[in-house]
């Protein structure tokens, strides 16, 4: 997967998600406006239809951002990282239809340009209860933007993981903007306290949810405590019989994750490459080894084990380590060796002499 | 994700778990008991009567 544009790869999977996503958005603005046309005195269809989509999008984001630690802390919520991307672009759609008519409802009606009257119509940032939050919404509005039109792997190569990954991880101000967007608007006159229990139990659950798996994962971080290196530099990583044949065991050496693959017939050849992935720097510990090939549990990424390169004509690398078998134990050198470099795999049946 | 993006991460969680909650208090504590009446720190204060024309 080269860095110029190639169409997205529509298949069944694909579009039973996105037909899912749709069905759902229109289910829950139905059952909104329907509601609120019982519950409400004199609702008007546009202000049902703006709060429908501001919470469904709102409510959309929620799902966005739990999917990243679900998937870290239970492995049966891992199919839900693969078209993640489709339910952001989602949340975006519809902020952005909440937003267009806000817009005219509250801002396109009179003398001034409607962005020049959302910009100057309030400006009273001394003020909590009459503070000008629509600027927030705006601005989350402008991150969910950008985090949309860059959801392509075209972005993610131009870019460069890292690049595209800082990008992205905006996505926690855009949260941190629309819950102070919904508290200091819409809370401000809708008193009942369900809703504000609503909107501290999402914020609490998220925050969580991200504190558990950062636990989870501050614990794998931790180095195994192993003898000294030997001369040649190489750490102990663990045993062979520790990983299973296609599989790998992760290990945390010299400051990174690497994950120790065993693989060829009967899991007789033992490889260690980088725990990121190149594509969206997944797990690749905790994907296993099918056709031959390293396959990253996130999107299907895969790398050849005895040299970390993709095969053709896929172009991806990552980094390898020299590995040796000693006495039914692993050895690691930690220094990564350059991404696809050729790295001749350590027998796991016969130690090294 | 690399190790210091996971760093990132958890200090970033860490303080939306107390922002977040911190700040949708303060703006409910903010919020006058009546919504169609600002609290009186919040009204606008009254423009100055317009100067009165001298008389013929």
């Amino acid at each position: 997967m080269s860095a110029r544009y190639v169409a997205v790869g529509w298949n069944r999977q694909k579009r039973l998600y996105d037909a899912w996503i749709v069905g759902s958005i229109a289910a829950y603005l139905a059952v909104f406006i329907a509601g609120g046309a019982l519950l409400l005195r004199e609702p008007t269809l546009e202000t049902l239809l703006i709060r429908g989509l501001g919470a469904a999008g709102f409510v959309l984001l929620h799902v966005v951002l739990a999917i990243g630690p679900l998937a870290r802390l239970n492995p049966r919520f891992a199919p839900l990282l693969y078209n993640r991307r489709h339910l952001g672009v989602a949340t975006f759609l519809v902020a952005l239809a909440h937003a267009a008519l806000s817009l005219v409802q509250f801002h396109a009606l009179g003398d001034a340009n409607p962005i020049a009257s959302l910009l100057t119509a309030n400006q009273r940032i001394d003020s909590l209860a009459q503070f000008p939050f629509e600027w927030l919404g705006a601005g989350a509005l402008v991150i969910l933007f950008l985090m949309a039109a860059t959801s392509h792997d075209f972005w993610l190569a131009t870019l460069s993981p890292r690049a595209w990954k800082a990008l992205h991880m905006l996505v926690y101000a855009a949260y941190a903007m629309l819950v102070m967007h919904v508290a200091l608007g819409a809370l401000q006159s809708e008193t009942h306290p369900v809703y504000a229990a609503l909107l501290l139990a999402g914020a609490a659950g998220l925050a969580a949810l991200h504190l558990l798996a950062a636990r989870r994962e501050a614990r794998a971080d931790r180095p195994p405590s192993s003898p000294a290196p030997d001369a040649d530099g190489y750490l102990d990583a663990c045993a062979v019989a520790d990983i299973l044949p296609d599989r790998a065991k992760v290990v945390c050496l010299g400051g990174e994750r690497i994950a120790v693959f065993r693989h060829g017939e009967g899991g007789a050849k033992v490889s260690a490459v980088t725990n990121l992935c190149a594509h969206q720097q997944g797990p690749l510990g905790e994907g296993r080894v099918i056709d031959g090939c390293i396959t990253c549990p996130w999107h299907g990424h895969q790398y050849l084990p005895e040299s970390g390169q993709s095969p053709p004509p896929f172009t991806e690398r990552i980094a390898t380590y020299n590995v040796r078998v000693r006495a039914g134990r692993v050895l690691v050198d930690p220094r990564p060796n350059a991404p696809g470099t050729p790295v001749p795999p350590a027998s796991a049946e016969h130690a090294a002499p | 994700m690399t190790r210091p993006q996971r760093r990132l991460h958890r200090v970033a969680w860490a303080v939306l778990a107390i922002a977040l909650p911190a700040g949708v208090l303060a703006a409910l504590a903010a919020r006058p008991a009546d919504p169609l009446r600002p609290a009186a720190a919040d009204q606008r204060p009254a423009d100055p009567a317009p100067p009165q024309e001298p008389r013929p």
